[in-house]
């Protein structure tokens, strides 16, 4: 199964070191292969080093690429964190 | 690659055609001049946007327009003298706009994928092929002299693996991502991106800093990749090689590195064999550097007769 998303960051920091740890807690719970891509750069959503190269910043836009078994639940719970700013205020 | 079409730039890639030529065949072949790319949303363009370059715009755009409006939305698209257009979440064609192309012999390509999703699909192959640079997941370090990327799926234990070797004093040139510029015909080099430069994630450490940890001696600002290590999970089935066979190669821009698969068993030494690899690497490389010698010698000595 392979499912592609963009979003666009709404929270203020863009993607910063908690977020993107955030990020990596999460894509790291799913079996699936997943990616974040920004401007052509293609980086594995279960490390942190290369989440922090993409320096997205707030109103950018991230394209998550999820492949494997349970891409659309890794996918789904990945919007969410999205969606809500990564918890922030 | 000197001169860079469109045909080189949108064709397939590993068979798989996500791009499809549909209108202006005839501007396919042209080289392609400016390397940039914009995204068309609808809204006035300004005097600020660039002439030339890629135009990327969402099929539902298209769509949404009415009549009126076309005509003044073609015009203006065509103003800025795109060098061919790409068109995002494709699910038909859009007549009026298959009609300019070909009149105006700009080669309009379809896509299924999603607007973001092609951009950043076009600028990846406008960074390989136009300027020669790409990213790579591994690790890259530098052994005895020999540049070495370690490669493998997440959770293997590449940082394990290059922490170790750098316990042993050899150097961490970039942990995760890769930066990769090809130089002159033959060669490759690696860096890391600058934002996490000399910086690891060890599972359990979090992120560690190499350079304040082990010193300055520990790290590589660059380095040439010479041989790439890719370590595989370890299966029964798996048939590797027993004595030194064929070997592989791995094409990266266009250039080709011998490639080394690994079997990783947990109790083994990963650091172990990748000294090895580089140590083979270098005797290889002195061979060939003596048996160059040797034929200069050989060629002296006729003329000198």
């Amino acid at each position: 199964m392979k499912e592609t998303r963009s979003f666009v960051l709404k929270n203020e920091l863009g993607l910063h070191a908690r977020a993107a740890a955030l990020l990596v807690n999460v894509s790291s719970q799913y079996k699936s292969r997943i990616f974040l891509e920004k401007d052509g750069i293609r980086v594995n959503g279960k490390s942190i080093l290369g989440i922090l190269t993409l320096a997205c910043p707030k109103g950018g836009v991230i394209t998550v690429n999820a492949e494997g078994g349970d891409a659309r639940e890794a996918m789904e719970k990945i919007a969410e964190i999205i969606e809500n700013k990564f918890g922030e205020a | 690659m000197d001169v860079l079409t469109l045909k080189d730039l949108l064709d397939p890639e590993e068979g798989e055609r996500v791009f499809v030529l549909v209108a202006g065949r005839e501007g396919a072949g042209r080289k392609l001049e400016i390397p940039a790319l914009r995204i068309y949303t609808g809204g006035p363009q300004g005097s600020s946007a660039p002439t030339g370059g890629g135009l990327v715009l969402s099929f539902g755009l298209l769509r949404s327009l009415e009549a009126p409006d076309r005509k003044r939305f073609l015009e203006e698209l065509f103003s800025r003298r795109p060098e061919y257009v790409v068109v995002a979440e494709a699910t038909g064609g859009f007549p009026p706009l298959l009609d300019a192309c070909d009149s105006e012999e700009i080669p309009l390509y379809l896509t299924e994928m999603g607007l973001h999703a092609a951009e950043s699909e076009i600028l990846r192959r406008l960074r390989e092929k136009f300027h020669g640079k790409t990213f790579l997941h591994g690790v890259l370090v530098e052994v005895s002299g020999i540049g070495i990327l370690i490669s493998g799926e997440s959770g293997i234990g590449k940082s394990e693996c290059a922490l170790e070797l750098i316990n042993r004093g050899h150097r961490l040139v970039s942990d995760d991502l890769v930066h990769v510029e090809r130089k002159g015909k033959g060669s490759l080099r690696g860096r890391s991106p600058e934002r996490t430069r000399y910086f690891m994630e060890i599972r359990g450490l979090g992120l560690i800093n190499v350079k304040s940890l082990f010193g300055v001696a520990a790290v590589a600002e660059e380095t040439p990749i010479e041989v790439n290590v890719e370590l595989v999970p370890w299966k029964e089935e798996t048939v590797f090689d027993r004595i030194e066979s064929e070997e592989r190669r791995r094409i990266i821009l266009g250039v080709a590195i011998p490639l080394v698969r690994v079997p990783v068993r947990s109790g083994g030494n990963m650091a172990t064999i990748v000294e090895i690899v580089a140590k083979n690497r270098l005797l290889k490389k002195e061979r060939e550097r003596e048996s160059r010698e040797i034929l200069l010698k050989i060629e002296e000595s006729r003329f000198l007769r």
